[in-house]
């Protein structure tokens, strides 16, 4: 009787066959996704796929990559007949990013992309997401003289983007997460292509925000700044002070950061509490006092202190004006879910009526080689 | 068609008193061979005798000085001895040889005959005196061929019985070492010895071996490997669940553990009963040499294994079904390497895993001088060029290098390695990962149900046995496994290690 | 042959790997989502009651399986009729768990193949492994439930880098019924469905032995349950109701310095052995069953067309996850109580008074 089985499993084997290979010749990997809008109104999908054998074989006669261009009225018919106009079948699960162009996000909306990342099996749900004012195949093309691969290169300035924590890294997860959860606003990336005499450029700063689904407005670096502050997000960067007497002026470079804001009700009356805790070093600093002089260091912290709260203080007044796109409303959600049942009508008009108060604790670990200015 | 006398078998038939007749039928029933040696001469110048031997099988010095001078030189000094007591004058006064016995019944003496002993045959007298004579020439002890070490014993086995025994016996000097001796072969009557120790072997395990052996019904038996196949309850299991091996060193060992040993006449690999899984990934150096670099030589054994049989299968997988498993930056370099090769990735490993199994039959088989030559032309050459002409990638070269050569890490798992290489890559062929799983899991299953002698296969990993862990992934120190495994009864191995002299204060 | 022995570990290991089966991956109250582990809490108290229960009615009369005993107590017509129910409920598990398996496997990895392809190959897997009985898969779920003990603590591990203790605020939920709701079906499904040992208890060993390694194995569960849980909800928060697969959607965002990424490949790996341990321990009862309720000689030869019907039913009845969901929770704990609970019950009490008329 196990030789039934056995012949059963064969049979199986012979007569069902691979429905799933697709050998790697002919895949197109997909490295980056750029979506626009064209005149008429329709979707341009522009994906970036690789080209193997110029790549591994430093054969520059024949392009690294390619970008296939397709037009459809919905993005996922965009995307799928991207592969009418290639040889092989499209890849997706090696994508690292999507660009929307910022008349996509206000015209036809995120979500709908959002959805089919999160849903099929092929893209990586940890893929980034940006967003550019000009034209999103444009900026996908940029040529790198650091790299052949655009789209790697954006991966790479995107992930060391924390170095200045002047921008923001949004993942399409990230993004479904924050739809999950009803924060009416999430910040995407901003990456913007400028044409200079010298050949083209990136540059990956400040955010965009898109409320819900559609695109809302741009942050500035320094609202980003303030952004990262209040959200947690802020890894290293610089603090440079530029007070009004020019005798004190340096460059802290922030190396550890932990920053929280905790909403309190007092008496029916809500105010956020912002905690950061930050540690780092004085990289260049001009002044006339000596470091060696401990009287002279409260007026540094004071100096720290005052660049942190005024990139905090941007964020909040940005926020004022475009909502709440700080995840304010989560955090009374979830620390006082009967007084956010009560007003969570009103909150719009409740929250920017709400203090703020910060307190801002300044560790200084290094003051590097030397001890006064030069 | 056997001859028969009056109803009696001719087998069975007793000597005459009567010489003469005597000589008759044995030369009938011997068929007049003309390796056959029968010399008749005069005891003590009156009674008529002969010697029956077989020329090559005999040590010639040994009948010359043991028997014929003493029959022939001495028995004519003159000392009167009456007719009646001739036999009993020569065994104890006369043959010199060291072991005579009494025989009545003709087939036994041919058998004792053909097997290299001396009869010698007395007028009037109706019993022959079994004289041993046994001296063919054999091989020498040499080195092992096949479990070559770097430490440890240096002795294999050779194809004579009684010298595979004395190897044994000498490594295990105790009354309790058995050697049960069974005759196989209906044509052939090999000589065969079941060795254990008695108390150490469990009972059930010797009586269940020695049941199967007695019942062999077959022609002939020129190896172990017979016995092995008649004896193995799980003949279509493509795992060997009786082990073998060339030297007295490892056999005596796995006895000590509690296993039954078999040895063949004329087979220079003993078999060891019952196997287990775990023992294949063992050789007597792990014990020879220290406990952590045996261990880590263990591990990677393991993981050799692992590769060797699933690499195939992984490489399908990552390539025609999960490429998403793959780093961006190795997926191009497998892209690069695939693109323009005619056929999927299924055909060419399945070309390949082929190729490398007719390049090592044709190195085995080769004479030894030319097998290196038959290694290059199909390594080097047709490797290279396979890649360079565009029929396969570089990577799959890679793959199935890195399979050829883990698969000979562990010589006796060869056989395995390679058939289950083959069931993996099938299933992963089909079905991407969840066929490579799915096999995975019946292999597994296969392997639970492994119980050869009653003993599970897969001890002490299925069912898990905390204890025996410690020979298993690793060989832990010797002192850390007090018992023999569980599996053989998991009696008191040994004591606590001599500590070195206590220090008389802290520095 | 000797007697086939079952050791502690092994029907520990049976009982959690069976308990995980499916909750690996599915997590259990799911839709609760934060609160999840509040209901898993509250079905394991009753199934500890309910397990106190199995083992009074174990005790009753030790190396008989629920068959014979539904037989002892109702007679031989009733008794079967009742038999043939339960039969039908193991089939009806079978079903559920292979179709689980196949979906997630028909959505996540073999896209394009036919879930009869793939239904086929798992009943043909489990047919092999019932055939050779029980005794090598309680060896091989051991091997199972260590695989699944790695996997969780590694991939747990390798993810603490996202995790937001926030997800679980507010600590105190809002709404109990949901939660109450919640029980009833974790309670149906995963625990409840521990019924099918009772199917081959005198299998394993002496009430006594085997109970104690029963509510071992099922507190181990109900901690790697918890982990898994905990861990989904402190990566995915809010976002955990909407996804089918939590645990294989957490492991997607594993991302270690770009290097180790797509771990989901271990959570698939770990979901198929364990599928695969639940599916055939499910299949063995409802053979024994078959083979006890029809007295039949062996129950061999029945292994390969129930696994027909078996994978044909996966195929037909739950093409999609949806399907599965919706079955559990609009019809399956309310169909699943009655043998879990009720019958169970309704056999003791008739048992014991039965024994108490006999020994007057």
């Amino acid at each position: 009787m196990s030789r039934t089985i056995r012949l059963l499993l064969l049979l199986i084997l012979i007569l069902t066959g691979c429905y799933d290979r697709v050998d790697l010749n002919e895949l197109e990997i997909v490295v980056g996704i750029g979506l626009d809008v064209t005149e008429d109104g329709k979707i341009k999908a522009t994906v970036q796929v690789l080209n193997p054998s110029s790549l591994t074989n430093g054969n520059s006669d024949s392009e690294p990559f390619a970008q296939i261009e397709s037009v459809a009225e919905s993005f996922t018919e965009a995307v799928r007949y991207a592969n009418l106009y290639s040889p092989n079948r499209l890849y997706y699960p090696h994508n690292r990013l999507i660009i929307f162009s910022e008349e996509f996000a206000k015209t036809h909306g995120t979500h709908h992309v959002i959805d089919w990342v999160m849903r099929t099996e092929e893209p990586r749900e940890d893929l980034f997401i940006l967003i550019t004012s000009g034209e999103a195949s444009d900026v996908l093309g940029t040529r790198f003289p650091t790299g052949p691969i655009p789209s790697f290169e954006i991966t790479q300035i995107v992930l060391t983007s924390y170095v200045n924590s002047v921008s923001t890294v949004t993942t399409a997860f990230n993004y479904a997460k924050n739809l999950a959860s009803n924060i009416p606003i999430t910040v995407f990336g901003r990456i913007e292509k400028t044409t200079e005499t010298n050949g083209e450029m990136i540059t990956y700063s400040g955010g965009a925000l898109i409320e819900k689904h559609h695109f809302l407005d741009y942050l500035t670096e320094t609202e980003t700044k303030g952004f990262n502050w209040l959200t947690g997000q802020y890894k290293t960067g610089l603090v440079v002070t530029r007070t009004k007497n020019t005798e004190d002026q340096f460059t802290f470079e922030i190396v550890r950061n932990n920053s929280k804001v905790s909403p309190v009700l007092k008496d029916g009356k809500l105010t956020f509490e912002v905690k950061t805790e930050v540690s780092g070093r004085i990289i260049k600093m001009k002044s006339s006092k000596s470091l060696l002089d401990p009287n002279a260091w409260p007026g540094y912290l004071q100096v720290i202190e005052e660049g942190i709260k005024s990139d905090m203080k941007a964020a909040i007044d940005k926020a004022h004006t475009t909502g709440d796109f700080l995840g304010l409303g989560d955090l009374v959600k979830r620390k006082f879910p009967n007084y956010w049942r009560d007003n969570e009508e009103a909150w719009e008009k409740i929250w920017p009526t709400a203090s703020f108060t910060f307190d801002i604790h300044i560790a200084i670990h290094g003051v590097g080689k030397i001890n006064r200015f030069m | 068609m056997r001859p028969r006398t009056k109803g009696v078998s001719i087998n069975q038939r007793h000597l005459t008193s009567d010489l003469k007749s005597n000589l008759e039928i044995i030369k009938t029933i011997l068929n007049e061979s003309g390796d056959i040696i029968i010399r008749e001469f005069l005891i003590a110048n009156q009674t008529k005798a002969a010697i029956l031997c077989v020329d090559g099988l005999v040590n010639k010095e040994v009948v010359q000085y043991s028997v014929l001078t003493p029959l022939l030189v001495y028995s004519n000094d003159g000392y009167w001895v009456p007719r009646y007591r001739i036999k009993e004058y020569l065994e104890k006064n006369l043959l010199t040889a060291e072991d005579i016995k009494e025989n009545r019944v003709i087939s036994s003496i041919i058998d004792k005959v053909l097997a290299g002993d001396t009869a010698l045959l007395i007028d009037k007298e109706d019993t022959a005196l079994i004289i041993s004579s046994r001296g063919f020439s054999t091989r020498a002890i040499s080195e092992p061929s096949s479990e070559a070490v770097v430490r440890g014993p240096r002795e294999s086995f050779t194809e004579a019985l009684r010298i595979n025994t004395s190897l044994i016996r000498r490594k295990i000097i105790n009354p309790n070492l058995v050697f049960e001796s069974v005759t196989l072969g209906k044509v052939t009557k090999t000589a065969v010895n079941i060795v254990y120790i008695k108390g150490l072997a469990k009972e059930n395990l010797v009586q269940e071996v020695r049941r199967r052996i007695k019942e062999i019904d077959v022609d002939g038996i020129f190896d172990t490997g017979y016995i092995e196949q008649l004896i193995e309850e799980h003949p279509y299991s493509p795992f060997a669940t009786t082990g073998y091996t060339e030297k007295p060193d490892v056999l005596a060992a796995k006895i000590l553990e509690g296993r039954v040993g078999v040895l063949v006449d004329g087979s220079p690999n003993a078999l060891s009963i019952p196997l287990l899984f775990v023992e294949k990934f063992q050789t007597s150096e792990d014990y020879y040499s220290r406990p952590l670099f045996s261990s880590f030589i263990r591990i990677i054994r393991f993981i050799s294994f692992l590769i060797s049989i699933a690499s195939p299968a992984i490489y399908v997988i990552l390539v025609s079904f999960q490429s998403e498993l793959l780093p961006t930056q190795l997926l191009v370099t497998f892209a690069n390497a695939v693109e323009g090769t005619p056929f999927p990735a299924v055909v060419e490993v399945s070309i390949m895993m082929l190729f490398i199994e007719i390049l090592r039959e044709a190195g085995v088989r080769m004479p030894r001088p030319i097998g290196p030559a038959v290694g290059i032309v199909g390594s080097l050459v047709m490797g290279e060029s396979a890649v360079s002409s565009g029929l396969i990638g570089q990577p799959l070269v890679i793959v199935i290098a890195l399979t050829a050569i883990t698969s000979y890490i562990i010589p006796t798992l060869y056989d395995e390695s390679a058939l289950l290489r083959m069931l993996l890559f099938l299933f992963s062929a089909f079905f991407g990962i969840i066929g490579l799983v799915s096999s995975t899991i019946l292999v597994l299953i296969h392997l639970a149900t492994l119980q050869p002698f009653g003993i599970p296969f897969m001890s002490p990993i299925m069912p898990l046995e905390g204890e025996d862990l410690k020979d298993t992934f690793v060989r832990a120190p010797l002192w850390f496994q007090k018992r023999r495994p569980k599996a053989l009864g998991g009696s008191v191995r040994m004591g606590d290690k001599p500590s070195p002299p206590e220090e008389s204060e802290e520095i | 042959m000797a007697k086939a022995q079952f050791t502690n570990g092994q029907i520990i290991s049976m009982v959690a790997v069976f308990l995980l089966g499916t909750t690996i991956l599915i997590s259990p109250g799911q839709n609760l989502g934060k609160y999840a582990y509040l209901s898993i809490l509250l079905a394991f108290g009753l199934f500890l009651l309910m397990l106190g229960f199995y083992y009074l009615l174990a005790n009753l009369e030790p190396k008989k399986s629920i068959f014979a005993l539904n037989e002892m107590a109702f007679g031989k017509i009733l008794g079967t009729l009742i038999n043939i129910f339960y039969l039908i409920y193991f089939f009806v598990l079978t079903v559920l768990v292979v179709a689980n398996f196949v979906n997630f496997i028909n959505t996540t990895i073999l896209i394009r193949t036919p879930d009869m392809v793939t239904s086929s190959l798992l009943v043909a897997v489990v047919a092999y492994s019932v055939r050779a009985g029980l005794k090598p898969l309680a060896e091989l779920s051991v091997l199972v439930l260590i695989l699944t003990a790695v996997t969780v603590v590694s991939v747990t591990l390798m993810i603490t880098e996202i995790f937001n203790l926030a997800h679980f605020l507010p600590l105190i939920p809002s709404d109990w019924n949901a939660i109450l709701d919640n029980t009833f079906t974790v309670f149906a499904f995963p625990f409840g469905e521990l019924i099918i040992f009772l199917g081959f208890l005198g299998v394993l060993g002496k009430p006594d032995k085997v109970f104690k390694n029963v509510s071992k194995g099922s507190f181990l569960a109900l901690i790697m349950m918890l982990l898994v849980v905990f861990r989904n909800t402190l990566v995915l928060g809010d976002f955990l109701p909407m996804t089918t697969y939590p645990s294989f959607e957490t492991a997607r965002l594993i991302n270690i310095a770009q290097v180790i990424t797509r771990a989901e490949v271990f959570i698939a790996l770990n979901f198929i052995f364990n599928g695969f341990i639940k599916a055939s321990i499910t299949f063995y009862s409802l053979c024994r069953g078959l083979k006890e309720t029809f007295r039949l000689k062996s129950y061999k030869h029945l292994v390969l067309p129930i696994g027909a019907l078996v994978a044909l039913n996966a195929h037909l009845s739950f093409p999609t996850i949806i399907q599965n969901i919706y079955f559990n929770v609009e019809f399956y704990r309310y169909y699943a109580i009655i043998p879990q609970v009720i019958l169970v019950l309704l056999t003791y009490l008739v048992l014991l008074f039965k024994k108490r008329s006999a020994a007057k």
